[in-house]
């Protein structure tokens, strides 16, 4: 197969059309975008007040809760990241042929939508005993393992390898595992705001 | 209260490989705590039971061909006959105009495998749809009895004095001095000074409970069954598409098949997830020709570190507490092993230091990104 056919496949496989595949640039946009996830939890985190604890329902998930929430998904994304980005380094490190077009990330933006959402799974339950400061130190790392392992990755490296991500029912490569980290976390500091929000409101 | 100088929770491979390792070393008074009825219902019982050593990592493919050997000839009085029947494994490994695999540049100069020609692999596994990749047979592994491993080694371990607990799940864990303290479900206590972690994906709550820093993270992955079909030969090998993540092997005239899917999940959770199922189900049209409805399914658990190597040794922190877990959905193969080197290491016996190295918990403790 040559460059062209490759890169005719990548297209069929939903990939976005062919943008030059100016990694570098593709990598700072995540970075910034991982950043930009992080610091919203945090600051929705900080401007809690005493709506840390504040649950609309006994059902529903405090602030704190929420944020913890966060954390457990997020290790088991990076997990994940991780390990795909160990492959594709190796297989970068191989020279196998980098994509010219980068990942498609608008495909993440359609699972926010409602008709896409899935139960958390026992193992990413908060367990309402997690301080804030350790939430908020475990967001920290977070973002710092985020960041290494895109930096970790040689240009382009983190479209070589993918997997089936069945909650959702699709692949993912390495960069849309990490852009799935950032979009969790929106969505969840969405989440806290309103709950903050909403305790204000009821007080 | 009754004190036991080892206790080890979890009745799966790797628990059972420990203890019968232990027991033959000469330990004395060791008890095996299994929080289900039976011994090796969990994640091995729910494995696809594949005995494959290749692997990208030369230390991983090292350790599991150990475990390899110990099953396809298991040490006298162990088992009457190999664990393993050898269908062979067929890996499709590079993709056109890939350059080849590290596990592919290996075997190319080993005996233990060999290039197939496309028309040899269509004659062997005439079900599975191949894309271009090269294909390479490893005649020597295969299907593992799983149900007869497990039963021999508990039997070969309560021979020799451990028992063996089944429905003694542990409720609580705390510390006592230098003792570790377990409350069962039975509703007894136990006390303990080294206390072995072998319990899969519920090893890391047990850690944290007795005050450990190691983080394991359970995942699942799904199997299913397809009916009986013309054209699988149940002698056939299992063929495992590695560049795609694609599996199958010939399971009671039809095939057990997987997709290689990940999703977070806990332990004890085995039902098919409909999104999971869908995306099987066009994985199987690309890999197998296939759009049918799987006639059973179910879904594994797989416990890793974030590096995905084993963990295997003393905790770091917590004196007296050792782990054997996150095999990364390698138990079958490489459990064998695992248990040695535990056990050795419990007894402060003479063992390969470059695994133990390898996958000692301290690792894991202040790394960024997990490097190997």
């Amino acid at each position: 197969m040559n460059r062209d056919d490759q890169d005719a496949e990548d297209t069929r496989d939903g990939r976005d059309r062919p943008d030059g595949a100016d990694w570098p640039r593709f990598h700072a946009a995540l970075d910034e975008r991982m950043a930009a996830a992080f610091l919203a939890l945090d600051e929705a985190l900080a401007a809690c007040g005493p709506a840390l604890a504040f649950k609309p329902t006994p059902e529903e998930w405090s602030p704190l809760e929420v944020a913890e929430h966060v954390t457990l998904t997020d290790q088991f994304l990076l997990l994940l990241s991780g390990k795909l980005a160990r492959k594709g380094r190796d297989r970068a490190g191989r020279g196998e042929h980098i994509p010219s077009f980068t990942p498609h990330l608008t495909l993440l933006d359609e699972l926010g939508s409602s008709a896409r959402r899935w139960d958390a799974p026992a193992s990413m339950l908060p367990s309402g005993r997690m301080p804030l400061a350790r939430v908020r130190s475990t967001l920290f790392e977070d973002r710092e393992r985020c960041r290494a392992v895109l930096a970790s990755l040689p240009p382009g490296a983190g479209a070589l390898a993918d997997a089936s991500f069945s909650p959702l029912g699709t692949r993912f490569d390495t960069y849309q595992f990490l852009a799935l980290i950032a979009l969790h976390g929106e969505r969840h500091a969405r989440q806290i705001r309103r709950l903050t929000a909403a305790a204000q409101a009821s007080t | 209260m009754r004190t036991v100088p080892i206790v080890l929770v979890g009745g799966g491979i790797a628990g059972l490989a420990t203890a019968w390792w232990l027991a033959q070393l000469g330990a004395r008074e060791v008890v095996l705590l299994e929080r289900s009825p039976a011994l090796g219902r969990s994640a091995t019982g729910h494995s696809a039971a594949i005995l494959r050593s290749a692997s990208d990592e030369l230390l991983l493919e090292e350790f599991a061909l150990a475990s390899a050997r110990f099953l396809c000839d298991p040490p006298g009085g162990f088992a009457p006959r190999p664990l393993v029947e050898r269908v062979g494994v067929v890996l499709l490994g590079r993709g056109r105009e890939s350059p080849p695999q590290g596990w592919e540049r290996r075997v190319a100069h080993q005996r233990h495998a060999r290039a197939l020609q496309p028309a040899e692999f269509a004659r062997l596994a005439p079900w599975f749809r191949a894309h271009g990749e090269d294909a390479w047979y490893f005649p020597g592994e295969g299907r593992v009895d799983v149900e007869r491993t497990v039963a021999s080694f508990a039997r070969g371990a309560a021979e020799r004095g451990v028992e063996l607990r089944t429905g003694a799940g542990v409720l609580r864990l705390e510390r006592d001095g230098a003792r570790h303290v377990l409350e069962l479900s039975d509703g007894t206590l136990l006390a303990t000074e080294r206390l072995v972690l072998a319990a899969g994906g519920w090893s890391a709550r047990l850690g944290r409970a007795a005050g450990s820093r190691i983080e394991l993270q359970p995942t699942r992955r799904h199997l299913f069954l397809l009916a009986p079909r013309a054209g699988v030969d149940a002698r056939g090998p299992i063929v495992w598409n590695e560049r795609l993540g694609f599996y199958a092997r010939p399971e009671r005239g039809g095939l057990l098949a997987c997709a290689c899917d990940t999703a977070p999940g806990a332990p004890e959770q085995h039902a098919v997830d409909e999104r999971a199922l869908r995306a099987f189900r066009a994985a199987a049209g690309e890999h197998l020709g296939l759009d049918t409805t799987p006639d059973d399914g179910w879904s594994g658990t797989r416990t890793f570190a974030s590096d995905e190597r084993f963990v295997i040794g003393p905790d770091p922190d917590v004196a007296g507490l050792h782990w054997v877990a996150g095999l990364g959905g390698h138990g079958i193969t490489a459990g064998a092993a695992a248990g040695e080197l535990a056990a050795r290491q419990l007894l402060g016996l003479p063992h390969e230091a470059r695994f133990a190295r390898a996958f000692a918990p301290r690792r894991l403790l202040g790394a960024l990104v997990p490097t190997r």
